[in-house]
């Protein structure tokens, strides 16, 4: 990861880069290895793609458009693991994108389950 | 995110993948190759935008997705397409000139600006005016340009799914305006899902700008009716940068591209070659208005004293008079350091014609001096065949055969064997001029 971390969009609400901050914890504390293997270059990329993944599903959501989430979220795995992101990694991210949403009041369980956890399964064990 | 999104696949036949090898390699002359190369074959522009520009650059996402293209070659492949596309949009068939405007833009946040220039390009040769503000326009900002000017349509891009509710809250916007436009969604974000784009506010959704061309034809064809009633007001800049019309005139030299500079009151002052050759004869001094159609006057009046100082919309090309060679294309007035410019582009016919006639020429050329330096080479045998004979002659005229015993001389006229006061009697080249040398002379006269 040589590229710079790309500014957060302007569009981006408050609410899911605050989810972003309490995932992305969640997951450096579940899975150290990351912080030695990306350093903090790297939790700087992972706030910025929680962000957009919280984006996505909450705007799937109120656009009442599961693919909007599904297209994004395969979209990010091909990115990430094209580049050595593991893809378990990746799983556990959406698992706590689920979680998080739910807890912080953005999605409904049901809708969480129904936009995100649908996605998981369906993710290519590319690595 | 970066870059690359999720898309819709390409619609055309064309093959992409040669001029997508060039973006990857990095290669600006070897791409335009391959872009004259299909145009020469006779494919449309238009096919070529759609199938080629537009697939290539879908396929450099794809690459920058699985990691093999960085973002700096993601941005190179861009600022290549961005290259062709000023050379290949004046090429486009100008198909009507409408009083109907377009507004196109980028909802805020949106860096992609390249589809939406390439539909600028395509409605604007279909006749369109365009107003294209380009990627990321603020929302208030647009709502506010869209009352003043009141366009027809207002045609939003999204790419990013998350701009989407941006654009509903922009869409919201323009529909309550007191004359709202016809709102135009299109984008990779909506995943060619008209429903989507609906439940976002369009009016009307495009997944590709052949699709739009053909949703809002029949709101150009209502304003052909209306050209006439134009204003100066609504004379509407077109989007062609700064640096495109530098690039005509750099080219301008070695290509057919006609550049011409106007003054204040739209008479030329000056126009290269190329110019001259499109419109038929001189036009220095001649006021650009005098070129043209009747029924293009009026609209190139306003271009070239607008009191904007941008690119205006295309007009169709010269009138045919007397003495002016029909010409029907694309032509571009623009404004650059204060002084007006005008830019045409030669179709492609037209620049095959000029080719084969310089061709031809240096054909012509070459048997020519092919022919003289055969003629010379003859020519130098001759002379030296008569540098022989001549060597000869002398060497045959200083012998004269005399006899050993009675002195007489061979005549070469069948006479054979003569005195030589006989031989010297009967050669032309002397003759005998009676008188004494100086001791017959000093002995006393003969008898």
């Amino acid at each position: 990861m040589t590229e710079p971390v790309p500014t957060l969009d302007v569009s981006l609400r408050p609410e899911h880069v605050a989810a972003a901050a309490i995932a992305t914890d969640r997951f450096y504390a579940e899975i150290p290895e990351i912080a030695e293997r990306y350093g903090a270059r790297g939790r700087e990329y992972a706030e910025h793609d929680h962000a957009y993944i919280f984006a996505w599903a909450v705007d799937a959501v109120a656009f009442d458009t599961p693919e909007l989430f599904e297209r994004n979220a395969l979209w990010l795995h091909s990115v990430l693991t094209s580049r050595g992101f593991p893809h378990a990694w990746f799983v556990h991210t959406l698992e706590l994108v689920q979680l998080v949403a739910v807890e912080q009041g953005l999605l409904s369980e049901a809708d969480a389950a129904r936009v995100v956890g649908d996605v998981i399964p369906r993710l290519p064990a590319m690595s | 995110m970066n870059g690359s999104t999720p898309h819709t696949p390409g619609l055309g036949s064309l093959p992409h993948e040669p001029y997508l090898a060039t973006l990857v390699a990095g290669s600006p002359r070897k791409a335009r190759f391959v872009l004259e190369d299909l145009l020469n074959q006779g494919h449309s522009v238009a096919a070529i935008l759609e199938d080629v520009l537009t697939r290539a650059m879908e396929s450099i996402g794809d690459l920058w997705q699985e990691g093999l293209l960085t973002v700096a070659q993601e941005h190179l492949a861009s600022a290549m397409t961005e290259a062709q596309l000023a050379w290949l949009a004046p090429l486009l068939p100008v198909h009507a000139s409408s009083s109907s405007l377009i507004l196109l833009a980028g909802t805020p946040g949106e860096l992609h600006g390249l589809g939406l220039r390439m539909l600028a390009d395509v409605l604007s040769a279909d006749g369109w005016r365009v107003l294209n503000l380009g990627s990321s326009v603020p929302e208030d900002d647009l709502v506010e340009l869209v009352a003043r000017r009141r366009p027809d349509v207002v045609g939003l891009s999204t790419a990013l799914t998350t701009h989407l509710r941006d654009t509903r809250s922009i869409a919201a916007k323009l529909h309550a305006l007191p004359d709202p436009p016809v709102v135009l969604l299109g984008g990779a974000a909506y995943l060619g899902n008209e429903d989507l784009a609906k439940r976002v506010g369009a009016d009307l959704y495009a997944s590709n700008a052949p699709q739009a061309l053909e949703l809002l034809r029949p709101m150009l064809e209502r304003g052909l009716v209306a050209e006439d009633t134009n204003t100066d007001a609504d004379v509407r800049p077109r989007d062609l940068a700064l640096p495109d019309l530098r690039q005509f005139e750099t080219a301008s030299a070695a290509r057919s591209v006609g550049v011409a500079r106007l003054d204040m009151q739209g008479r030329i002052l000056a126009a290269n070659a190329a110019f001259e050759r499109l419109a038929g004869g001189a036009v220095v001094g001649l006021p650009l208005e005098s070129l043209v159609a009747d029924a293009q006057r009026a609209l190139v009046r306003k271009l070239v004293t607008g009191a904007r100082p941008s690119w205006s919309d295309t007009f169709l090309g010269f009138a045919q008079d007397e003495e002016m060679v029909p010409v029907d294309r694309a032509a571009r007035v623009g404004r650059v350091g204060g002084e007006v410019v005008v830019v045409i582009e030669p179709t492609t016919a037209e620049a095959d014609r000029v080719n084969e006639g310089l061709l031809a020429l240096v054909r012509d050329l070459v048997e020519t001096q092919r022919s003289l330096e055969t003629k010379t080479t003859e020519l130098k045998a001759a002379l030296d065949e008569v540098r022989s004979a001549r060597l000869l002659l002398r060497k045959v005229q200083g012998i004269l055969p005399i006899c050993m015993a009675c002195g007489r001389v061979r005549d070469d006229d069948d006479r054979h064997w003569v005195t030589m006061r006989e031989y010297i009697a009967h050669t032309d080249a002397i003759a005998l001029s009676h008188t004494y040398c100086p001791t017959c002379a000093a002995s006393g006269p003969s008898e």
